[in-house]
């Protein structure tokens, strides 16, 4: 069969397209959709939900903290409450809403339809949200994983936690590895077949560079925790002996999988939010990123050196000085990758012409904050210096600087700046403002005093203090700065929550920007491009004022129009030659169910409940034969 | 009388060898810290506000070119202070080796849920050799006098921390690991676990008394001595036997059990309940009535005794000076 491009209508609206790709009305379209968009959006609202659960159990935390031996909380609800905490943050917050933004701009971003799975999408999402709510499950009958969100043995034991605490924790844990998984092979496979034609590597905007790494980093760093949480499953339920010394098991064996799948985890949660700040920053100063190509190799290069730096989370384990020094190094060298991206920001702005919305405003404080959460990582990677600041408040200064400064700050930049396209609705710039000023003078309100408890001495990980270790004034300061940081949250949603309803119309591409996601209406229709678009540069719809008289324009409104039912193209792997149409699955309810199946699958083993168990294997096996047999293809081969 | 810092647990006043040069090596590098995030602060707040002045009639983007020299430069320079941080950490990490010194005092220690057992070995360097002993919470040294530690766990993950001497030794179970500090002037340094171990883990700490060679030999003997048995203690003592001989011990005395802290001499240490409370009869009293009340999570049953029981047993306990 022969193709040939097609204008699309001047309207942009093709209602048999939008026949093809919507989705059904009604709860079944609901819970059956594979639409990019509306699982992106769900990703960031349910990662948000996550972030306000999180959110208040800090909060708690600071009540119990703002001075010293106080008892609003016990020890053991202290301990469940700062394992949800960061255990909610890392898994169910940090990645997700990541994935969330990828998920809903990938195929916008790069002139498809739909991701290369879309099932395997809404299969991501669905297995995302259950495994938060498998994780929290045993919170109301007192039984959280209580031993931290890194978990160590022997204390996650049976020995030392024969509750449900660490079974839900161990198996929540491959519960949402699954999702994370699913959700890295999309992208990476995304990345490779479905870029319009001429999208060749060294045209793709950065935020997919740096969810290509983080996805790359994930498919294999998960599988080093979830294979430790198997084994501690199995030592605390089937009495095998991996990490105990009794049974000649080796404790430390839990913490080198533990930081070989953990440290690569803490880069996959900044790279993609780096990757939108390298995007969303250029087009707010109205100029190309400055070094686009250093900063694409300085992603790729943070994660390459990321796999080798996990043992900075274990200088003090007693290992060889010869050892530590060079995994020490190795961390000091990724101040290297980290500059260039600095740099690269700070010249974007220098050279630009910055608008300052509360977008630019999140933007600009994240490469600030990146910066001072940096020099601290630094630090701690001096390994005797690690010595006296490793399990004290310096190093929870130092993750919430990279963790909030790096992933948080873009991401609310990030709401802000996609949110039009969204909605179709543009946020309120005023409230916004006020907003923000909440977040930032909170945030370091609440963090950077912590940087000094800590270097006094006050250790992490506790549920109180002795009042006469000179901490009382500055944990009081850091409660207060805590609730200012709630407060500018809250202003952010309800800014959200109100612009949703009545905010100004955004049109198609309210910031001006270069790339394809601004080409298409806000909210962009189901079927995403009306045709396929064709590219010539990194910046498509600046090319008016970027690219010579002569040079090759990219084609937006012509190209394959692909609507014998839903269609994508398949493109070349570096340079984006066209290659095959590919045939797009329709909605169906399969993900849906497959992942509840898993949620009892789960269910059953953190119960016991082994011929329940059984019953969940077998429903996940036939639900993966109706997957693999979808009613295209069975028409298919009917004619 | 030995008096506490008002940072008891702050390492940025270091007191001895093992943790000088890392005090040194970080304020070099929160220096330099501090001058990059000062830079980078100037150079974006620059880069904002250079525009403000400049009119700003059109929208249209500008070109790519140039402003690459930016990276270069700027990775260039950072690069400098980097690799000279670079070699001060290895420097300092080599300069942290354990000196060589045949006199140098050998400590065990081992980390229980929620507190610390610390065993002196022999000592035969001085002229009349010291005999080795147990004891618990609270170790007295020599200023000027390495003293070197096999740490290990007889249960979860613990960690030794003494901040002002020495960096974090992690204390694992099945393995012995080795550290060693120095204390170069008299002094009460507090040590507090430095890994996450459960429950108590906040409540876990102990002392470090330094004191000079003189002080510090006189109070090694008289840890060795049995205690005063005066007749009016007898029944104090037997109640004690009867009520906590099963886990604790007191040298010379019929308790020796080896499960809890070694108790002998425990009235001349500063502080009980692992560093949880000032050591008095007060808090005593207060322990003794409901530990899991003062301590939660500690193994230490709450005895069941009368009131006239708790009485003697504190006499005892207060007499084991």
């Amino acid at each position: 069969m022969i193709i040939e491009a097609v204008d699309a209508p001047p309207s942009g609206d093709n209602p048999k397209l939008q026949k093809i790709w919507e989705t059904r009305p009604g709860l079944s379209g609901w819970l059956s959709t594979v639409d990019h968009k509306s699982i992106g959006i769900r990703y960031i609202v349910t990662a948000f939900f996550f972030m306000v659960i999180g959110g208040l159990e800090a909060l708690v935390m600071r009540v119990q903290l703002a001075q010293g031996a106080q008892n609003f909380l016990t020890p053991e609800q202290y301990n469940q409450v700062f394992s949800m905490h960061g255990i909610t943050m890392v898994f169910l917050y940090a990645m997700p809403v990541l994935s969330g933004f990828s998920n809903y701009l990938w195929p916008l971003l790069l002139g498809a339809r739909d991701m290369a799975f879309p099932r395997l999408n809404a299969f991501s999402y669905w297995l995302y949200l259950f495994a938060g709510l498998f994780i929290y499950s045993t919170m109301p009958f007192g039984q959280a994983p209580d031993a931290g969100w890194f978990n160590y043995v022997p204390l996650a034991a049976k020995t030392y936690d024969f509750g449900l605490n660490i079974d839900v924790f161990t198996l929540g844990v491959i519960f949402i590895g699954l999702s994370t998984t699913g959700g890295a092979i999309n992208f990476v496979v995304t990345l490779m077949r479905v870029r319009a034609p001429g999208m060749s590597i060294n045209r793709m905007p950065i935020i997919i560079w740096g969810t290509l790494t983080a996805s790359l980093g994930n498919i294999f760093a998960v599988p080093a925790v979830s294979l430790a949480c198997a084994l501690l499953w199995f030592d605390r339920n089937l009495g095998t002996r991996f990490f105990s010394v009794d049974g000649g098991g080796q404790p430390l064996l839990w913490q080198h999988l533990f930081w070989i799948f953990g440290h690569p985890w803490v880069y996959a949660i900044v790279l993609p939010s780096m990757g939108m700040v390298s995007d969303a920053l250029p087009t707010l100063c109205r100029r190309p990123l400055v070094g686009y190509t250093a900063v694409a190799l300085a992603t790729v290069s943070t994660m390459v050196v990321g796999f080798g730096v996990w043992v900075h989370h274990m200088f003090a384990t007693g290992l060889p000085p010869i050892g530590l020094s060079f995994f020490g190094a190795a961390s000091m060298v990724i101040v290297i990758p980290s500059a260039v991206s600095v740099f690269a920001w700070i010249a974007t702005i220098w050279t630009g012409r910055p608008t300052l919305n509360t977008a630019f405003l999140h933007f600009a404080s994240f490469v600030l904050l990146f910066v001072i959460g940096g020099v601290s990582g630094f630090m701690t990677a001096a390994v005797p210096l690690d010595w006296q600041l490793t399990d004290t408040y310096f190093v929870v200064a130092h993750i919430h600087y990279v963790l909030l400064g790096i992933n948080v700050f873009p991401v609310l930049g990030g709401v802000y700046f996609w949110f039009p396209k969204m909605t179709g609705r543009m946020m309120n710039e005023k409230l916004g403002k006020v907003g923000f000023w909440f977040t930032f003078a909170g945030f370091n309100i609440a963090f950077f005093p912590m940087h000094i408890v800590g270097l006094l001495g006050m250790p992490r990980r506790v549920y109180s203090y002795a009042t006469d270790l000179g901490l009382n004034d500055l944990n009081l300061a850091i409660t207060l700065g805590a609730f200012v940081l709630a407060i500018g949250l809250l202003l952010f949603f309800w800014n959200v929550v109100s612009s949703a309803r009545d905010g100004a119309e955004a049109g198609k591409n309210p910031w001006s920007g270069p790339t394809l996601e601004w080409a298409v209406a806000s909210p962009p229709p189901p079927y995403n491009f009306a045709v396929i678009p064709t590219i010539a540069s990194r910046h498509p719809l600046w090319e008016p004022y970027l690219a010579d008289a002569d040079a090759p324009r990219s084609m937006i409104d012509r190209g394959f129009l692909l609507d014998d039912g839903r269609q994508t193209l398949a493109t070349s792997i570096l340079d984006a030659e066209p290659q095959a149409v590919l045939s797009m699955p329709d909605d169906t309810l399969v993900p849906f169910l497959i992942s509840l199946a898993v949620a009892a699958l789960f269910a059953a083993l953190l119960l016991h409940g082994w011929i329940c168990a059984a019953l969940a294997m077998l429903a996940i096996i036939m639900l993966a034969i109706r997957w693999l047999n979808p009613p295209q293809i069975r028409a298919a081969h009917g004619s | 009388m030995v008096t506490s810092s008002t940072y008891p647990l702050s390492y940025l006043t270091a007191a001895g060898p093992a943790a000088r040069p890392v005090l040194l090596l970080n304020w070099g590098l929160i220096t330099i810290s501090s001058i990059v995030i000062l830079i980078v602060a100037a150079l974006i707040i620059g880069a904002i506000f250079r525009h403000r002045t400049q009119s700003e009639e059109t929208d249209a983007p500008m070109s790519e070119g140039g402003a690459t020299s930016w990276i270069t430069i700027g990775v260039g320079i950072s690069i400098v202070p980097l690799f000279a941080s670079m070699v001060w950490m290895l420097l300092v990490l080599r300069s942290l080796r354990e000196p060589d010194d045949p006199t140098m005092l050998r400590i065990d220690v081992t980390a229980q849920m929620f507190w610390w057992s610390f065993h002196y070995d022999d000592d035969p360097s001085g002229p009349a050799p010291l005999k080795g002993f147990t004891t618990a919470n609270e170790i007295h040294i020599p200023v000027g006098r390495p003293v070197h530690l096999r740490v290990t766990s007889a249960d979860v993950i613990h960690s030794f921390w003494v901040p002002k001497l020495v960096g974090r030794m992690d204390m694992i179970p099945g393995q012995i690991n080795e550290t060693w500090l120095q204390a170069d002037r008299p002094g009460l340094y507090r040590g507090q676990c430095g890994e996450f171990c459960g429950l108590e883990h906040a409540g876990m700490g102990f002392d470090v008394i330094a004191e000079t060679p003189d002080d510090y030999l006189a109070w090694r003997r008289h840890q060795l001595e049995a205690p005063d048995q005066t007749p009016a203690l007898q029944s104090a003592m037997s109640l004690f036997d009867k009520n906590c001989g099963s886990c604790h011990a007191v040298r010379g005395t019929m308790a020796a059990a080896p499960i809890a802290p070694d108790l002998s001499h425990v009235a001349s240490r500063l502080r009980i309940g692992s560093g949880v409370l000032a050591n008095t009869e007060a808090s005593l009293r207060l322990w003794l009535k409901d530990p899991d009340a003062v301590k939660p999570g500690t193994s230490m049953p709450r005895p069941a005794l009368s009131e006239d029981t708790l009485s003697a047993i504190i006499s005892y306990v207060d007499s084991l000076k």
